[in-house]
């Protein structure tokens, strides 16, 4: 699925100050890119990626998915294209406290789903080292093994499209590096990956980097190319 | 089921709101309980004062009538039924009266013949106001008793006619001391007045009194119905009676919407801590394609629990605190104090009703917001 923007501009306000967090950006991602978005903490990197997610309605320009303006789809419509061609991953995990990781894993089913089955979500965590884990609560678990509890659950209904928000942000190099390792795993069944972070971990498998700053892209470096 | 899952793992919350709930439930329960058994309180109490109502001929000389103490005219028996038929006002008992003064074994007596058949309001049954007299029989005063010595089941003579005594009153302290009380037909066929009463008394609540001055509508009320006859109220019964009412009504009307608003703040509060602590949680489910509608019934099927629970404990001890406290403070009719199963239906339906209603604007802002805001990090 390729993503497109055109001039996408996104202000907030706090009080009476404005605030430009995007301004202007014109980006297209295609099929199969793992790219990563890089620049300082405030440049706009996060509200990016959700603008991208459909999580986040821009102040002004387009954001097209395989040519379809994401903003004009109704509300319903949207959380569709979410449910179906997007997961997301978070630098501070996002799983529901009250729940056990396999349910965290097969919380989608309540939106009827038919891609999240148990069986599915038992391999999916067998594959991503948190078998032993299914039934702990996200309070049980150690840094790395709530960000692979958040991949599986992100994982599960393999989408189209993966975005992660400093996936590895919390964890030590070595958990880090298994989550990158996994992220490539999943880049390479044909997935696009659009990662936003602050180091250079994810530079060897990434095809673009990004580099924002003041709400734009300042500079796209091609790296490896894989499409 | 995602959000009982939620209530236990946020479930001092979700206690607190029950807690709220219960309190409110209970609260309103109580005071309706109360309510009803003060009501029966005052009924009891101000019948016990007597009739306030006497309707009697309207060319009666009042000024003999209030010296006599009964008017010396009469009018039809069937204007009774005539006033149960046209309804012409609210009342809760109705006696025809017949009474008439002699001078008796030296003793002035006023001979007085009740009607056997006291009249209530269709479909009500209410316990006898004053007693009924056997035909062939009569009851005597106390005072009449007392200076002409007569003892329950003598014979007595009165104009003729022997009677046996059933019973001698106890002291009034009022000119019932010096009544000689008759069944009605046997008073009207001993006076040759068949047919003939003097009075009609009954008690009125004035529950339907809208206006400043009930008296004054009632008059007019039976102007229209018995032309010929007039109606003397006793204020200070009547007044009493439906002061004692209102009191209840009174800080029911005041008590209840300061209970409810001091509620709904409450749970309204918990529920947006409920938002706030979840707005993370509420992120992520958008994130993966939740719509406002999943959303929006987490949050509801959450409050609708709270409120069935809150209806169901607080029914409880809203009743458990009437039947415990309510002999207490209503003496003469503590048996009455009794549960309504029916404030357990209606709570069922309006508590859950009522939580939502206070927690709609925490649900509106969790629905509302865009899901992107509530993953940002605090």
């Amino acid at each position: 699925m390729t993503i497109e923007t055109r001039k996408v501009t996104k202000i907030f306000w706090q009080g009476k100050k404005e605030v430009v967090a995007l301004n202007g950006v014109d980006l297209v991602v295609r099929t199969g890119s793992f790219v990563l978005v890089k620049g300082p903490s405030g440049c706009g990197k996060s509200t990016l990626l959700f603008t991208l997610g459909g999580m986040l309605v821009p102040s002004s320009g387009t954001v097209t998915v395989e040519g379809h303006s994401l903003y004009r789809m109704t509300e319903q419509e949207r959380n569709g294209y979410r449910a179906t061609h997007i997961g997301f991953v978070f630098q501070s995990y996002h799983l529901l406290p009250y729940l056990t990781v396999l349910e965290n894993m097969l919380i989608s089913r309540q939106l009827h789903n038919k891609m999240v089955t148990r069986e599915k979500a038992i391999e999916l965590a067998a594959s991503l080292h948190i078998d032993h884990r299914l039934h702990h609560k996200p309070s049980g678990l150690s840094a790395g093994e709530k960000q692979r509890a958040a991949l599986a659950r992100a994982f599960i209904t393999q989408p189209e499209i993966l975005f992660a928000d400093e996936p590895t942000g919390n964890l030590d190099p070595v958990n880090a590096k298994e989550v990158i390792d996994h992220l490539v795993r999943y880049h390479k069944n044909g997935k696009t990956v659009i990662m936003v972070t602050h180091g250079n971990e994810a530079d060897d498998v990434a095809d673009t980097i990004l580099s924002m700053e003041n709400g734009q892209i300042i500079h796209t470096t091609p790296l490896n190319s894989t499409s | 089921m995602l959000f009982l899952k939620e209530i236990k793992y946020r479930k001092w919350n979700f206690l607190l709101g029950v807690l709220g709930m219960i309190t409110a439930v209970a609260v309103v329960v109580f005071f309706i309980v109360m309510t009803k058994a003060s009501q029966n309180e005052t009924r009891l109490l101000t019948r016990a004062m007597g009739f306030n109502l006497r309707i009697i001929p309207d060319s009666t000389d009042m000024n003999k009538f209030w010296i006599n103490g009964y008017s010396n005219l009469t009018m039809p028996q069937k204007y009774v039924k005539e006033l149960v038929d046209k309804k012409a006002f609210y009342y809760a008992h109705l006696t025809a009266t017949l009474h008439h003064r002699i001078t008796w074994q030296g003793l002035d007596v006023v001979l007085t013949g009740i009607s056997p058949d006291e009249l209530n309001p269709k479909g009500k049954k209410k316990t006898k106001m004053i007693f009924a007299v056997p035909p062939g029989k009569v009851m005597v005063g106390y005072e009449v008793a007392r200076a002409a010595e007569i003892k329950r089941g003598a014979k007595i003579n009165i104009l003729g006619k022997q009677y046996t005594v059933q019973r001698t009153l106890t002291e009034t302290g009022t000119e019932n001391d010096i009544r000689i009380y008759f069944d009605l037909s046997d008073l009207q066929h001993l006076l040759h007045r068949e047919g003939t009463i003097s009075e009609i008394m009954a008690l009125n609540c004035m529950c339907s009194a809208q206006g400043d001055d009930p008296l004054g509508d009632l008059r007019k009320q039976l102007q229209a119905d018995l032309p010929k006859t007039q109606v003397i109220m006793n204020r200070t019964i009547a007044v009493a009676r439906e002061k004692q009412r209102k009191m209840m009504d009174n800080y029911f009307a005041v008590l209840l919407p300061v209970l409810l608003i001091i509620s709904a703040i409450w749970m309204g509060t918990l529920a947006m801590i409920n938002v706030m602590q979840r707005k993370q949680e509420i992120g992520i489910l958008r994130a993966l394609g939740f719509g406002n509608r999943h959303i929006a019934g987490l949050f509801l099927s959450r409050v609708v629990s709270l409120g069935i629970l809150g209806a169901l404990f607080g029914f409880v001890a809203g009743t458990w605190l009437a039947l415990h406290y309510g002999p207490e403070v209503f003496k003469v009719s503590a048996h009455s104090v009794k549960p309504l199963y029916n404030l357990l239906y209606w709570s069922f339906l309006l508590a859950p009703l009522f939580a939502t209603l206070a927690s709609l604007i925490p649900i509106i802002y969790a629905i509302s917001r865009e899901p992107a805001d509530m993953l940002k990090e605090e």
